[in-house]
């Protein structure tokens, strides 16, 4: 019977050409607008992290004196740490895998003829544990050895892209180039794909999805040494004067995140019991004297959400969308009910010749699915023209069409023209047949 | 014509009516919400600078290599520049209004800060003496940073001046009463004196509040933001040269992010524009398929009283009065679409308020919006009535 | 085959009830051919809506071929519908979009047959009202005649026993009247028991029985001709 549905309502989509089309465009235009606005939510709600998102965890701490619990976050505590505090959870040496990171802009000398030193490629500060933390996937070589991370040694690992940039080959392991001042030398040990996970969870103090991602990474155990300036956001909650690198080295700003890989509840519990005797003991020494000084870890998941990353703006973006598609629907739901008007002659003849009611509301349900899914076919086109735009306007490379959400759209827009079809297809098996048998 | 046997017509047969007004009511909750919106984008991103904006080029200037006597080229850098045809003015500074590296503390009466003695956290500029007139500041009270406020630092975290200027309108917060001149507030702990208020400029950055609490102080800098005012009709000029110039003069530096402040403020406001277009593509869509969705019913209710339409003509309706009959319907469906829609319009306006920072919704965007689906949906109405005035009388004589 | 014992039916609006049929009683036997005339506004479309199930009735009982109507749902009803009962319209309700061969279809699909038995009874039905060569031209293409045959081999396709005509001749002049007349006594003669509704008395007289129904009820039974 299905097929012979099918079969009487392309044959009616065609009859009544105009009519379709319009349904057909109000649900589409509904489907592409909303599906435009869900796919950017949903590029922005991703995890990149996967199945390591409730492994690697960002330390927090209370970090202030006086009554300052407004100066933070919501929860009281600021985003990032200071290098006092980072360099203490560093020396700790708990067996956990764990890493700071802070940004800095570097200037590199290519070799090639005739290109300018550069300052597009970004750099950041971070321990060997971070490559397998994070999930870099090398290409050649490999993170700088154990050993680099206590005695420094100017060893990088770089992208696949600064490595065609500075040599003209992706496999430059082995050798050495200049970054920073343009005069100091670094020994390239590993080169990684280009590595830009979006949303950038590793730091979200530089901006939630870069275009590129880092281009250089060095070892941390040279920052003291180096005294490259953070590039990126510093606070502090108290004025301090700042003379030079040392100078914050030993402040109270806070300008830098930490991270760390607890692997199970009994992990996390010991990192979290280590972070209270820490607290404690830095209170002892005079620093974290407010009413609560309390340290935190949350996982990537919680931390996406805590730095908001999906924007107020996008989160409205899609209520209107799903809005506008109820106006589309509704709007669907009276050109409907006009083309099956048409057609309460033909259910009469139908009613009369033996069909239940059910199975008339059966066939113009079918119909309905119908123009649903070519609507929904349609709307994914527009969604796709959506989606460059949105791309195109917010600068952004995220946000395409995949499968899920290929699926997604005709599901949707089946779900939404039955849901709107009910009424038109309850009015046509429920008239009564005699009225529209009698002479016409 | 009389408005009564409309209605009990129309109310013996609701559904298209229903739906009209259902369609209706929605689209004016959501536009006039939307048009909101858009606005507050608009009026963000047209606000002033206080800057000159068409003469004015904006540059970073990043060292490396070797050391140099920056303070020494940041003079040659100037004094080069300033031969170039149509440079007016140079100056160097920490950061541009719109632009990167914003610099903000609290202002406080005390050097002790509380939450009553700091009410704002403006951003502070550390700029040289020059940067007023480079971006072509007013002037309202006192007198413009100059030598004797310059100091050399390398102070990181905060400017060691001793003097400061304040926009108009942070010295209003701080002295309602009184003129700020010669005042003294606490910025990050350091006492500073108050020795001229200018009309406005503009924050680094695009935030939407408190974006004119702006503090100037002086400094002798030699790097950061390069700022260059020209004569409009030369700024394409000096800004292709601009890089090769600067690198030719010292090639111990990178120059990036070269551009007009309109294309700084192209950057800074990208996502309100984004906004703002996918704003008002939704708006624009959803009235296009209100239209449609009122036509096409309309043309449903005509066919389906073809009859009616008929007889009343025998009767002796003239077409005038069957258009006046349709537009008149409509009218009041609209009417009262319009009505409840204004009350949900509201109420989405509460949700958006509570959910998100949003402001409360004016009663001029209601009106807007209701104006224009009134006109569009008697526009919308228009055709399909006209169809029906056509409707020929004998229609209603024959046993269709 | 049928049998009615005081049938009501009441419409009702706000302001008035109008009683379009009151305790009607009557019986049609197996194989008879009965014709029902009465002013407009009678009942006779009322009765003949009940007859064919297309309505349901207020009070009274219904046997249709021995089977109680009123306890059934509405699929049960369509069941009976399509199995039991033809029906032939004045204006002879073709579905225009259709071809012949997919309006005879329509009974068919709905009794689940296979394509095969489907095209089968199809053809064969078309041949009966010998338009089986024209089986792929839409109804538009044929005179008025022709397309109350097509719609009488839509009715026969599935083999009713009992047929319900609405004035099945009005639409048509005299000639092809008196040929979907003869058309429907052959089809009556092969033992299907036909109830139709008309204004024409020579029509009328031409059936074994004739009833007349006025303000609801049978007024007049008038026996024809022996029943075969």
């Amino acid at each position: 019977m299905f097929t012979y549905y099918c079969k009487l309502a392309w044959r009616h989509i065609l009859q009544t050409p105009a009519l379709s089309l319009l349904i057909i465009m109000a649900i589409a235009l509904g489907i592409g607008a909303s599906m435009t606005m869900i796919s950017y939510y949903k590029a922005m709600a991703h995890n990149p992290a996967g199945d390591r998102s409730e492994k690697l965890h960002a330390v927090q701490l209370a970090a202030y004196g006086n009554d300052m619990e407004t100066w933070g976050m919501s929860d009281g505590f600021p985003r990032q740490l200071t290098h006092q505090d980072v360099k203490n959870l560093r020396e700790a040496n708990l067996s956990f895998p764990s890493t700071p990171i802070y940004q800095f802009m570097t200037v590199v000398v290519s070799q090639r003829e005739g290109v300018a030193p550069s300052n597009d490629f970004a750099g950041r500060f971070v321990d060997r544990d971070f490559f397998s933390m994070f999930d870099v996937k090398f290409l050649h070589g490999g993170p700088w050895s154990q050993s680099v991370d206590e005695q420094p040694e100017n060893q990088v690992v770089i992208s696949k892209a600064l490595s065609e940039w500075i040599f003209g080959e992706v496999n430059s392991v082995g050798k050495t180039f200049a970054m920073l001042d343009g005069i100091m030398q670094f020994t390239v040990a590993g080169v990684y794909e280009d590595f830009n996970p979006q949303p950038a969870y590793y730091d979200l103090t530089t901006g939630y999805f870069p275009r590129e991602g880092a281009g250089v990474f060095a070892p941390y155990s040279l920052v003291e040494q180096l005294e490259t300036f953070p590039m990126g956001n510093i606070s502090g909650w108290q004025p301090e004067e700042v003379n030079g690198f040392k100078d914050i080295l030993k402040s109270e700003y806070v300008w830098q995140v930490f991270w760390t890989q607890l692997d199970n509840e009994a992990a996390k519990a010991q990192y979290k019991e280590f972070l209270k005797g820490y607290v404690e003991q830095q209170r002892e020494l005079g620093r974290f004297a407010n009413q609560n000084p309390r340290g935190d870890i949350k996982d990537v998941e919680t931390w996406l959400n805590y730095n908001e990353v999906i924007s107020e703006d996008n989160r409205v973006m899609v209520g209107m969308s799903l809005l506008f598609l109820l106006v589309c629907l509704v709007n669907a739901v009276g050109l409907l009910l006009a083309k099956f008007m048409r057609k309460m002659n033909e259910a009469g003849v139908r009613r009369a010749l033996g069909a239940s009611k059910g199975q008339i509301f059966s066939q113009y349900l079918v119909e309905v699915g119908m123009l649903g899914f070519f609507g929904g076919l349609v709307g994914l086109l527009l969604a796709s023209i959506g989606l460059w735009a949105v791309r195109e306007l917010y600068g952004t490379d995220i946000a395409r069409l995949d499968f899920s959400l290929f699926i997604g759209a005709l599901l949707l827009s089946l779900l939404a023209s039955l849901l709107t079809g009910i009424l038109p297809a309850l009015r046509v098996c429920n008239s009564n047949p005699s009225i529209f048998l009698k002479a016409q | 014509m009389a408005f009564g046997p409309i209605f009990r017509s129309t109310l013996r047969n609701p559904t298209g009516a229903l739906l009209i007004a259902i369609q209706i009511a929605l689209t004016l909750a959501i536009a006039s919400n939307m048009f909101y919106m858009v606005n507050e984008r608009v009026e963000k991103m047209s606000r002033d600078t206080g800057v000159v904006n068409e003469e004015v080029i904006a540059a970073r200037v990043f060292y490396f290599g070797k050391a140099v006597d920056k303070a020494a080229q940041a003079d040659i850098d100037r004094k080069t520049l300033l031969e170039i045809p149509g440079v007016k003015s140079v100056s160097y500074s920490n950061s541009m209004p719109l632009g990167g590296n914003n610099n903000t503390s609290t202002l406080c009466f005390e050097q002790e800060s509380s939450d009553d003695g700091c009410p704002h956290s403006p951003s502070y500029y550390r700029s040289d003496a020059n940067f007023h007139e480079t971006l072509g500041l007013d002037l309202l009270e006192g007198r413009w940073l100059d030598d004797r406020d310059t100091i050399t630092s390398d102070a990181i975290s905060i400017a060691k001046t001793r003097t400061m200027m304040l926009s108009e309108v942070l010295a209003k917060l701080y002295f309602p009463e009184e003129s700020a001149l010669g005042k003294q507030l606490y910025l990050g702990g350091r006492e500073l004196t108050i020795v001229g208020v200018y009309r406005q400029l503009l924050r680094p950055g695009a935030r939407a509040t408190e974006a004119d609490h702006t503090i100037l102080t002086a400094e002798r800098r030699t790097s950061g933001y390069l700022a260059i005012r020209v004569d409009q009709d030369r700024i394409e000029q000096v800004k292709e040269k601009l890089e090769a110039t600067m690198v030719g003069l010292n090639d111990q530096r990178v120059i990036t992010e070269i551009e007009t402040m309109d294309e700084m403020a192209a950057d800074a406001y990208r996502r309100d524009k984004a906004m703002v277009v996918l704003l008002l593509s939704v708006v624009a869509l959803l009235l296009l398929v209100t239209a449609l969705g009122v036509a096409g019913l309309v043309s449903f209710t005509v066919a389906n009283r073809k009859k009616q339409i008929g007889t009343r003509r025998a009767l002796g309706a003239s077409k005038r009065d069957i258009l006046a009959y349709f537009i008149s319907e409509n009218f009041a469906i609209t009417a009262l679409a319009l009505i409840v829609g204004s009350g949900m319009a509201y109420a989405l306006n509460q949700y958006l308020l509570q959910t998100y920072e949003l402001a409360r919704l004016e009663l001029v965007y209601v009106f807007v919006a209701a104006a224009s689906l009134l006109f569009i949906s008697q526009f919308a109405t228009l055709l399909p009535a006209l169809k029906a005035s056509k409707v020929s009388p004998a229609i209603a004589t024959r046993t269709v | 085959m049928l049998r009615m014992n005081k049938i009501s039916k009441v419409f009702s609006t706000d302001l008035i009830e109008t009683h379009a049929l009151r305790e009607f009683d009557l019986g049609v036997a197996e194989g008879e051919f009965v014709t029902v005339t009465g002013p407009s506004g009678s009942g006779k479309t009322t009765f003949l809506n009940i007859a064919g199930l297309l309505e349901t009735f207020n009070s009274g009982e219904y046997f249709l071929d021995g089977e109680d109507v009123a306890s059934l749902n509405d699929r049960q009803r369509s069941q009976l519908r399509n199995q039991k009962i033809g029906f032939i319209f004045q204006s002879f309700n073709l579905i225009p979009d259709l071809d012949l061969f997919d309006n005879v279809d329509v009974p068919l699909r709905y009794r689940g047959f296979s394509a095969a038995e489907r095209k089968k009874r199809i053809n064969y039905a078309l041949e009966r009202v010998g338009l089986a060569a024209r089986a792929k031209h839409l109804p538009s293409q044929l005179s008025g005649g022709q397309q109350q045959r097509v719609a009488i081999a839509r009715a026969l396709a599935g083999e009713p026993r009992f047929l319900l005509a609405d004035e099945p001749t009005g639409n048509l002049d005299s000639l092809m009247a008196r040929q979907v007349m003869e058309l429907l006594e052959e089809i009556n003669s092969e033992g299907t028991t036909i109830v139709m509704v008309t204004h024409d008395p020579s029509l009328a007289r031409r059936a074994q029985r004739n009833i007349q129904i006025i303000d609801g009820q049978v007024s007049d039974q008038q026996q024809l001709a022996q029943a075969v």
